[in-house]
């Protein structure tokens, strides 16, 4: 900017220097501009929003609105307490003992795990499992992480904890004779599949464990099995559809274009299946094995349907022996009886077949009133055929018939025969059983060797059969269609689930190994883990009465006393 | 504040102790990772740390607003505190982040990480603007005074180039009452700013250059004797200048633009005897010094228009922290 010249002529002059400190006020920083005004008021607006919508939200809602410091959505099972804090947590008490500061086995059984406990039980892990290591419930079942989390989903780092360095994780170390104590890991860790005499509790005595080396112990089920010769053509004899009874063919098979005389062929799911539904019922119906008839319609898909007598043998193995005589029907043998009562059964049948007649005319009372009277009816029969068998004079009629044989004579004849049939040939009992003989020559003291064929192979793990169903069969149970002598095991070691389940490995840019999870809970499980057909909390399937209570209390969240059979604190 | 100055001696203490902190505890935090398989929650000893350290820079950062206010105080020089305010400020938010997990949790958490992302993000652009916008302004506001008295300043020239005007061109008696001090039409001045302006001059900005000093000075123009013929500078002023002066930019007078005034200003030159163009000379200064200070508002808005958001979220962030640590001890 140019000086300006005075329009008179007359030199400027220049303001004095209290004339220009005099434009500029000396207290100007006292008073604030219009945006240093707004600062103030959203300064001291901050505060008062802030606080008023915590303490607002906690008028309105009380202890409820404490929520708000929620990490995140809870699992969908325990939504009805999104906003109940203290349904789970106890106010100033770690719900994790993991958590910082506070030791592991802290808070097991503290405030917070009676309040799991109230609808949640299980049994401990190991009982002699160190309490300083254990967890509490929220220590591993973390919830918060949404809707959908599988709170059962625990990291690896909850279970290594332990089983990385397990001599130091079991109270007064591991016993001299116990266990094989392996270190691990991670799966890459894992020891070989250990194979356990059946036992209902899954804690058999090991036989051995599946090595990649082939050295695998023998099968413990007592049962003679030739899966190479099942599996081939015609089961290896030309056994045809001709050869089941009609009822049975649609079941192996068979469909209206298929030539009668056509070999029978069976897979892998002739015997073994998921679901009791997969095939047709068997021409006797479809019997429960196990004892207790629990199989449901539907199974899980997990594991496969036990296998039975009744549903997978007797279409090709009818279990009978001849009876001599024109026009006679073989006689039936109950499948799942002892030698003795096998026995009992066959002199009754010959004594009556010998004497052209049946249990009444052996003189004996009929309807009785008596409950026991089917147990006298036999007791009786069995005392009349020792009689039979004893007395000489009693012979079988005929025209001559004091050369004839004594009925005594011919039913011990039959009765021998039946029982060769029976133990020494090779197409019924023995086709399958073997017996111990500790007690002499006579068959009817001999006993079955029980079958012990595992519900569950590894008691300890879990598999579910339908999440592998894409997979071929013989990837896991390799060897079936060669394998001819009972002994072999036909499953899987470790390695070839490591073939999907680990770290995924790439060659030139495919997948050829690995990228399945690995995770010790992808097979494990913790809590009543030797139970694998029963789950998580089967303690607390039934609960007593009392401890029942109203949905009015369920949705409150108030913590109860704990179910019984809960978790016992593992004492140090 | 500007990084490029004795950045060694004030900032770079403060970067290396950030940095270490956060190294330090990334670190930590990353082990943890592999050793759980999964990123350690605010619960765990790791997130723990995390959270009490952010939350006790959180506090340190806090700390700044009374120490401005109590600048006598023998506890560091505020540029010193300044630098940590920067420097450990950055570092608390991945510090913070690490110590939620990389999750965003509830609504509280959720609005604490909204706020500590707000303030960490608006310091970080008030800290980028300081380091453009005084060099700009130093450049491009000469006149640049001191931001609360723009509209004293303004009023005050006002009042003296009304003044100049009026010696200029002579005043009429309807103009006297008019524009006198208690009724003036177009100057809200009050009584005091009407003592303080200078009955004889004309005080504008102008930068001055002496060797290498350069700086803003006052310039002064003597009122002159009434110029013949000089009513079309009487009648611009009240209706172009005045305006103008008064309500700068807002007024959409044509003035606001420097090359559009200085046309106006030649063509009004052309209309008054060379006695008078002094006076218009003095107006366009005074238009200039109006453009400028316009000028200036803006940039001080960018300047501080951060602190609308860093400081108010910065209080809401203590509060609200305050209350999460009670809460979390709570429900632990």
């Amino acid at each position: 900017m140019a000086e300006y010249p005075n329009p008179t002529g007359s030199s400027p002059r220049r303001p004095s220097g209290k004339q220009r400190a005099a434009r500029i006020p000396l207290n100007y920083y006292k008073t604030r501009d219009g945006m240093g005004r707004l600062r103030l008021v959203l300064v001291a607006l901050a505060p008062i929003l802030t606080l008023g919508w915590w303490y607002g939200g906690r008028l309105l809602r009380g202890d409820r609105a404490d929520s708000r410091v929620s990490h995140g959505p809870v699992w969908g099972g325990h939504a009805m307490w999104e906003d109940d804090c203290q349904a789970c947590h106890t106010p100033f008490e770690p719900i994790k003992s993991g958590a910082a500061f506070a030791s592991r086995g802290s808070s097991r059984l503290s405030g917070s795990d009676q309040r799991c406990s109230s609808c949640h039980t299980g049994p401990a892990h190991h009982a002699n499992q160190r309490s300083s290591l254990t967890e509490s419930c929220g220590g591993c079942h973390r919830d918060h992480r949404g809707r959908d989390a599988d709170l059962n989903r625990v990291p690896d780092h909850q279970c290594t904890v332990c089983h990385s360095d397990l001599p130091h994780a079991i109270q007064g170390g591991p016993p001299e004779d116990g266990p094989l104590y392996v270190d691990v890991a991670s799966f890459a860790d894992h020891p070989d599949f250990g194979v356990r005499v059946p036992s209902p509790d899954g804690r058999g005595p090991l036989l051995g464990r599946l090595s990649d080396s082939g050295d695998s112990p023998d099968d413990p089920s007592n049962l003679k099995f030739n899966h190479a010769m099942h599996l081939a053509v015609g089961i290896d004899c030309n056994f045809t559809f001709a050869d089941l009874s009609p009822e049975d063919r649609s079941r192996y098979g068979q469909t209206t274009s298929t030539p009668i005389d056509t070999p029978v062929r069976l897979d892998c799911d002739s015997c073994h299946l998921l679901d009791a539904g997969d095939r047709p019922l068997p021409a006797s119906g479809w019997t429960p094995s196990g004892g207790d008839g629990a199989i449901p319609s539907r199974s899980t898909g997990e594991y496969m349907l036990p296998v039975s007598y009744e549903n997978h043998c007797r279409a090709c193995h009818p279990l009978t022996v001849g009876v001599p005589g024109p026009g006679r029907p073989p006689l039936a043998i109950p499948h799942g009886a002892q030698p003795g009562e096998l026995r009992r059964l066959l002199e009754q049948a010959f004594a009556a077949e010998l004497l052209d007649t049946d249990r009444s005319r052996l003189d004996l009372p009929a309807d009785r009133p008596d409950p026991d009277a089917d147990a006298q009816v036999e007791s009786q029969a069995i005392d009349a055929i020792r009689t039979l068998l004893s007395d000489a004079d009693n012979r079988l009629p005929g025209p001559d018939r004091r050369g004839a044989e004594t009925v005594g004579d011919a039913l011990s004849d039959r009765i021998r025969q039946a029982e060769a049939t029976l133990y020494l040939g090779t197409q019924t009992c023995t086709e399958c059983h073997s017996y111990d003989a500790t007690a002499g020559a006579d068959p009817s003291r001999w006993t079955v060797r029980p079958p012990m064929v595992p519900e569950v192979w590894f008691p300890h793990a879990r598999f579910s059969h339908v999440a592998h169903r894409a997979v071929d069969c013989s990837q896991c149970h390799g060897g079936a269609t060669d394998s001819k002598v009972s002994d072999d095991i036909l499953l899987a070691p470790a390695s070839s689930c490591r073939d999907c389940h680990g770290p995924a490995e790439y060659a030139r840019g495919e997948l050829v190994r690995g990228g399945a999870r690995s995770d010790c809970v992808e097979c494990h499980r913790y809590h009543n883990g030797d139970a694998p057909l029963q789950g998580i909390g089967a303690l607390a399937r039934q609960v007593d009465e009392e401890q029942r209570r109203s949905v009015e209390a369920f949705l409150r969240g108030s913590a109860g006393a704990p179910l019984s059979g809960g978790p016992s604190p593992p004492s140090e | 504040m500007l990084l490029n100055r004795e950045f060694r001696a004030q900032h770079l203490p403060w970067v290396v102790l950030a940095l270490a902190i956060l190294a330090g505890l990334g670190a930590w935090f990353v082990v943890e990772r592999f050793r759980l398989g999964e990123w350690p929650g605010g619960s765990t000893a790791v997130g723990l740390t995390l959270g009490v350290v952010g939350g006790v820079l959180i506090l340190f950062e806090f700390l700044l607003w009374p120490r401005k206010k109590k600048r006598a105080w023998r506890i560091g020089r505020v540029r010193i505190w300044l630098a940590g305010h920067i420097w450990l400020g950055l570092i608390t938010l991945p510090l913070l982040i690490f110590h939620s997990g990389f999750h965003l949790g509830g609504s509280l958490s959720t609005v604490l990480t909204v706020l500590l992302v707000a303030v960490v993000l608006s310091g970080a652009w008030g800290l980028v603007l300081q380091q453009l916008l005084p060099r700009r302004m130093l450049e491009e506001v000469p006149a640049e005074t001191i931001y609360s008295q723009i509209g004293r300043i303004g009023r005050l020239t006002r009042i003296e180039a009304r003044r100049l005007v009026e010696a200029t061109c002579g005043p009429t008696e309807d103009e006297r009452d008019r524009f006198s001090p208690d009724g003036e039409e177009g100057i809200d001045s009050d009584e005091e700013e009407e003592q303080t302006a200078n009955p004889s001059y004309v005080v504008v900005g102008a930068l001055r250059t002496a060797g290498r000093v350069q700086g803003t000075v006052l310039q002064t123009s003597v009122p002159s004797a009434p110029v013949p013929g000089s009513e079309p500078l009487r009648v611009f002023f009240y209706d172009e200048v005045l305006p103008y002066l008064k309500s700068g930019g807002s007024s959409r007078s044509p003035l606001a633009q420097r090359h559009r005034a200085e046309a106006i200003f030649r063509d009004l030159k052309t209309q008054l005897d060379p006695k008078a163009h002094p006076t218009v000379d003095a107006l366009a200064a005074a238009c200039d010094q109006r453009r400028q200070h316009d000028h200036q508002a803006r940039l001080h808005g960018w300047l501080h228009g951060w602190l609308l958001v860093h400081l108010p979220m910065s209080i809401a962030l203590v509060a609200l922290m305050i209350i999460h640590i009670y809460v979390a001890i709570k429900y632990w």
